[in-house]
């Protein structure tokens, strides 16, 4: 079992979106089993416009933190 | 009467060579296959249940009924008003005759009550359907059929579970809003996977899910190799004409070089989902399935639970719910009826025949199985438990977890009472016939186990919950799965 912290605007809380399925919200720390992950936000407005690596190796206290940030739409 | 029902098998066995009979029909262009049943609790205080019935016969039949009929007595009151805990059975994984009661609940379509239970014995569990297999061959039109049409071994099964409890009964019928998430668990005897009957299993194969029989599912779950012939699909996947989703995580996961690395076992099924779906660099190419027994694969059904638990992509959603602080009850149930008959073995000098090594090569590695699988969702249970304690600031920090095992083996040897409790029960022979002795004897196994595990007592206190059998107070054990999160700190539940 691993940990994720998907960090964005928390006044605009968002779906993290792995390998295609919404497992979580944005800004807590959320349980995902260990895998190669392809990580995206609902909706647009943000980057990168993905996160890929391996989350393995994580705790509770020290969950694998991303970073997206907001940018303006078109 | 097993000895002749060997002996009409091996010689149907001959006659069922080159027969084609394959069970399942394509998705037509625009048709999908949907997730009708939710695993949310109506109220935040209602627990979420998830259970695992094993394989074992009527035996195991029998034991589920049991637990299912004992929770039936435990009534509480919740947010949204009194409840029976049957209620919030919201997925159970089944395999083999684990699977009979499994998809009799699933149909049942209410929490069911002391006159369904009955109704459940007298059309099934205390029924001899040994016989009735077994009638079968002084019946002409029986060998006619063998012979002559696309009828096969398994279909007696079929028509067996449909005459006396699906009475012809589609998978759409379970598949409907308010019902449990009923989880059929065959084995795919040419890869040794689990092949679970999901409708998103069967998006991965191209095959309409609500118009497939329920009784081909239990008998898919239920073959017993040799005696029975397998239950067979096609894969439609070549040319799939309907609207399936897309498995975005298993085309990611199989081209990821790391993942393999990462956990071993969700590629396996990343890449068995891949295979099935004529996905690009393909392991094997899947025509066509055959389905024996679920469990030769996972006699407890406990790959399917797991993957409700944990998996990303799971049709259950439970982990979205469980990371938004919707689930504050998970309880998980595992019923495992694994008799172990006392054996002769122990009692002769002389060198073991060859039926005696056959039972052993069948059963030993199965049930070696069953322990490594019940341990890792142990293990599970118990890393979620930690993770809500240790993460003060997340959604599931109030996540209270209950691991209920049922399992013969946690029969006490103190009393005379009790290990006459535990030979009745070790004693009760792998069958769809079992004695009204053996039933009754199965019967109040399930109840003590049930009324006597920590984790269930922790939950009726829990619930401020009423049952109508109490717990043996001699019996005092602690909860594993499960922390009192407290103003003051953190405490392990003393029931």
């Amino acid at each position: 079992m691993e940990f994720i912290f998907v960090k964005f605007d928390p006044a605009d809380p968002r779906d993290v979106v792995v390998n295609g399925d919404a497992v979580g919200k944005t800004d807590t720390t959320l349980i995902v089993p260990p895998s190669f992950y392809v990580i995206k936000l609902s909706g647009d407005g943000y980057l990168p416009v993905n996160w890929l690596g391996d989350v393995v190796g994580t705790t509770t206290e020290h969950p694998l933190h991303i970073v997206f940030s907001k940018v303006p739409t078109a | 009467m097993t000895r002749a029902l060997i002996s009409l098998c091996l010689a149907c066995a001959l006659t069922a060579c080159g027969t084609i009979h394959l069970e399942n029909t394509a998705l037509m262009s625009g048709q999908n296959n949907l997730e009708r049943r939710s695993i949310m609790p109506a109220a935040p205080d209602r627990p979420v249940i998830l259970m695992a019935f094993s394989g074992g016969g009527t035996r195991a039949a029998v034991l589920a009924a049991s637990v299912l009929e004992e929770m039936s007595t435990t009534k509480y009151t919740a947010l949204d008003g009194p409840h029976v805990l049957t209620q919030d059975v919201k997925f159970v994984s089944s395999v083999s005759g684990g699977s009979v009661t499994a998809g009799w609940l699933g149909l049942l379509g209410h929490p069911p009550e002391e006159k369904d239970f009955e109704s459940l014995q007298t059309n099934f569990l205390a029924r001899d359907n040994m016989k009735d297999l077994a009638s079968n061959l002084v019946d002409p039109e029986f060998w006619y059929r063998l012979a002559f049409t696309r009828y096969i071994r398994i279909d007696a099964l079929e028509e067996l579970f449909d005459r006396q409890l699906f009475h012809g009964a589609k998978l759409g019928e379970i598949n409907r809003p308010g019902r449990p998430i009923i989880v059929l668990n065959a084995t795919d005897m040419a890869g040794g996977e689990t092949f679970a009957f999901t409708p998103q299993r069967f998006d991965d194969i191209c095959t309409d899910f609500d118009s497939m029989p329920l009784s081909a599912g239990v008998a898919s779950s239920a073959a017993f190799p040799i005696l029975l012939s397998p239950v067979s699909l096609r894969n439609y996947s070549e040319a799939c004409a309907g609207n399936r989703r897309a498995a975005e995580w298993a085309a990611i996961e199989v081209s990821a070089p790391s993942q393999p690395f990462n956990n071993l076992p969700e590629y396996r099924d990343a890449r068995y989902t891949n295979d099935l779906r004529f996905g690009s660099n393909r392991f094997r190419n899947i025509d066509y399935l055959h389905l024996l027994d679920g469990g030769l694969a996972d006699n407890l059904g406990i790959n399917s639970l797991r993957s409700a638990l944990i998996g990303t992509h799971d049709d259950t959603r439970l982990l979205r719910a469980i990371n938004d602080g919707k689930v504050e009850k998970l309880v998980v149930i595992v019923v495992n009826a694994r008799s172990d008959k006392p054996s002769g073995l122990y009692k002769s000098a002389r060198s073991p025949g060859l039926i005696s090594m056959i039972g052993s090569v069948t059963s030993v590695p199965v049930d070696a199985n069953t322990a490594n699988a019940q341990e890792v969702l142990q293990n599970l249970l118990r890393d979620l438990s930690n993770a809500a304690r240790e993460t003060a600031t997340a959604q599931f920090h109030r996540l209270a977890v209950y691991g209920i095992t049922i399992d013969f083996d946690q029969i006490p040897a103190d009393t005379a009472e009790h290990r006459a409790l535990r030979d009745n029960a070790k004693d009760v022979p792998t069958s769809w016939t079992l004695t009204d002795k053996q039933v009754q004897a199965t019967e109040a196994v399930g109840k003590f186990l049930l009324a006597n595990n920590p984790c269930y007592r922790a939950l009726v206190s829990d619930l401020g919950a009423t049952t109508a059998i109490q717990g043996d107070a001699a019996i005092r054990a602690v909860c594993p799965t499960r922390y009192i999160v407290s103003e003051s700190g953190v405490s392990q539940t003393t029931n």
